[in-house]
């Protein structure tokens, strides 16, 4: 291996250097071609004009509480992270007098350090404390399509409970899975094709629970899981096709 | 990596085409370092990054002698597969936007360049300097997740309990810290990865500068690195809160960005600390064994 003999260097034109560098230039222009690129933003519909203010029983209502913001992972990074195209958060309230909040929020270009925030982490760096948290399979479409895999998750904040239920949609996954939702993306990239991801979410303040987590919350948040899951199943069933693959791919 | 490229200029007679190697060399990176900067540094997710990076510069400055040696070619084989996998690693990482392959690229391309442009004496300069590069790759935002929260949560208890003891009101739920009328969020950035990555990378940069003789000394400074870069952490969040709570949350806030440039020179401090205490140590009980057989004849 180790043929040690001095090269005859001095000349003006160095083949080696000419070759390294034009590797390199080829290289540096044809990663930017290979890029994988997104849907154009002009082709997308807008969640507002989409997801209709009444449907089945629920109505839009004016919100009485504050939504926690999803677009926010941390108190003090709001310039870094922008996966989203489009965000939505409206309150619906049915003729039983129960209110959901709903948040969506979608982005068309997933990549692998800018992704679709987790509710647990928005809500946790939010204030809020994680009570529980579990994985569960929503039936939405209600007949023959598939359910989607979604999270149920409760959590706290001084004088404020919170049932959640949400699922997130990262190209074709639904998985919680932080390394499969990368590998996804890096397999979907390699074939040249960008990622959409959108994040669904429906929440309901449990009332009475400012003295904390007692056996009675849980029991009551349980009760509100089943609610949000058929909300949200009417929810995608009243959407039109061209949007409801926004939401369940 | 400039850096490289002209030490490998002033190596050897570049002639007319000593630019080519360069000009790739930035077509690849500057790109790169924008968008480091655009979604890592200038957040202050981790301002630790040109830290490092100028010691590299200095290292390599340091060993130019070394760059500057008659070539002696290698087969170039391997030097060639180096530099290609860098390139492979580079395609990859740039085109799926995956930015630690991009910067991890760096490492087998810069080696395998200079194995094939300086020979073997200017990849044996190189390898510590360009290895410690490493450190430059932010810690991926999954991995961050999973290891911040007990890093956090151990963080805001140990300056809890800490300040608590010295007599100030706070008060702390989960990663929120209570200091006064003032709610305080201990953040990613505040007890970042990032920054005990970083910090830990200086830690052994500093034990490669120093280079101590004592091979005993190495590894105790080695050993010292991780809880110096952590007990520089917990300083900061406490310099945050007290800053906060004596000069209300717009100096706090001021403050943040600048206290990762503290955090710095708290590491260093440690850094530095530790290592003349061993040497003080190792002087003392090398002197207590000369001393001893004399002791001996006087008993």
């Amino acid at each position: 291996m180790s043929r040690d003999v001095t090269l005859p260097r001095i000349r003006a034109w160095n083949t080696t250097h000419i070759v390294l560098g034009v590797v390199m230039l080829a290289t540096a222009t044809g990663v930017e071609l290979v890029q994988p690129r997104p849907v154009p933003l002009s082709a997308q519909i807008s969640l507002a004009q989409v997801v209709p203010a009444q449907f089945g029983d629920w109505k839009e209502v004016a919100s009485g509480a504050d939504q926690v913001d999803p677009t926010r992972s941390a108190a003090e990074e709001p310039s870094m992270d922008r996966p989203y195209d489009d965000v939505l958060m409206r309150a619906y309230g049915n003729s039983r007098g129960e209110v959901v909040l709903l948040a969506l929020a979608y982005g068309r270009n997933q990549r692998q350090e800018v992704k679709i925030h987790r509710p647990d982490v928005c809500y946790t760096a939010q204030g809020f404390q994680l009570v529980s948290r579990s994985r569960v399979l929503m039936p939405l479409s209600g007949g023959g399509g598939q359910p989607v895999e979604g999270m149920r998750m409760l959590v706290k904040a001084p004088g404020r409970l919170e049932a959640v239920s949400y699922w997130i949609r990262i190209g074709e996954v639904y998985t919680d899975n932080a390394w499969a939702i990368r590998y996804h993306i890096f397999q979907q990239g390699i074939a040249g094709r960008a990622v959409d991801g959108v994040l669904v979410r429906a929440s309901q303040i449990v009332p009475g629970s400012e003295s904390g987590v007692g056996i009675a919350a849980n029991a009551a948040s349980a009760e509100r899981y089943g609610v949000q899951e058929r909300f949200l199943g009417e929810l995608v069933r009243a959407l039109p096709p061209s949007a409801r693959h926004l939401l369940i791919g | 990596m400039t850096a490289v490229a002209s030490g490998h200029a002033a190596s050897q007679p570049a002639g007319r085409t000593g630019w080519m190697v360069v000009a790739g060399l930035l077509a690849l990176y500057v790109p790169t370092y924008f968008d480091l900067y655009q979604t890592f540094w200038k957040t202050g997710r981790s301002v630790q990054g040109p830290v490092i990076l100028a010691w590299v510069a200095w290292l390599v400055w340091r060993n130019r002698a070394a760059l500057c040696q008659p070539f002696h070619a290698v087969s170039r084989a391997p030097a060639i597969a180096m530099f290609a996998f860098g390139l492979l690693c580079y395609a990859l990482g740039r085109s799926q936007s995956f930015i630690q392959l991009e910067l991890f690229s760096q490492l087998p391309l810069l080696l395998g360049l200079a194995w094939l442009l300086l020979g073997s004496m200017g990849l044996r300069a190189l390898i510590f300097p360009v290895a410690f590069m490493v450190f430059v790759i932010p810690v991926p935002g999954t991995l961050l997740d999973e290891l911040l929260l007990p890093l956090k949560q151990l963080v805001s208890a140990i300056v809890d309990n800490g300040l608590h003891a010295v007599g100030y009101p706070i008060a702390r739920n989960g990663v929120v810290l209570m200091i006064g009328r003032y709610d305080l969020l201990i953040a990613d950035a505040c007890s970042g990865l990032n920054s005990m990555v970083a910090l830990t990378g200086m830690g052994l940069i500093y034990t490669y500068v120093v280079g101590r003789r004592s091979r005993c000394h190495n590894a105790l400074l080695l050993m010292s690195v991780l809880p110096v870069a952590f007990a520089a952490n917990v300083i900061r969040v406490i310099a945050l809160l007290l800053t906060t709570y004596y000069f209300g949350d717009a100096a706090g806030r001021a403050f943040h960005s600048s206290a990762a440039w503290l955090e710095i020179v708290l590491a260093f401090a440690g850094f530095f600390a530790v290592d003349h205490l061993l040497g003080w140590v190792g002087a003392v009980r090398g002197r207590a064994k000369l001393r001893s057989p004399a002791l001996g004849h006087a008993l």
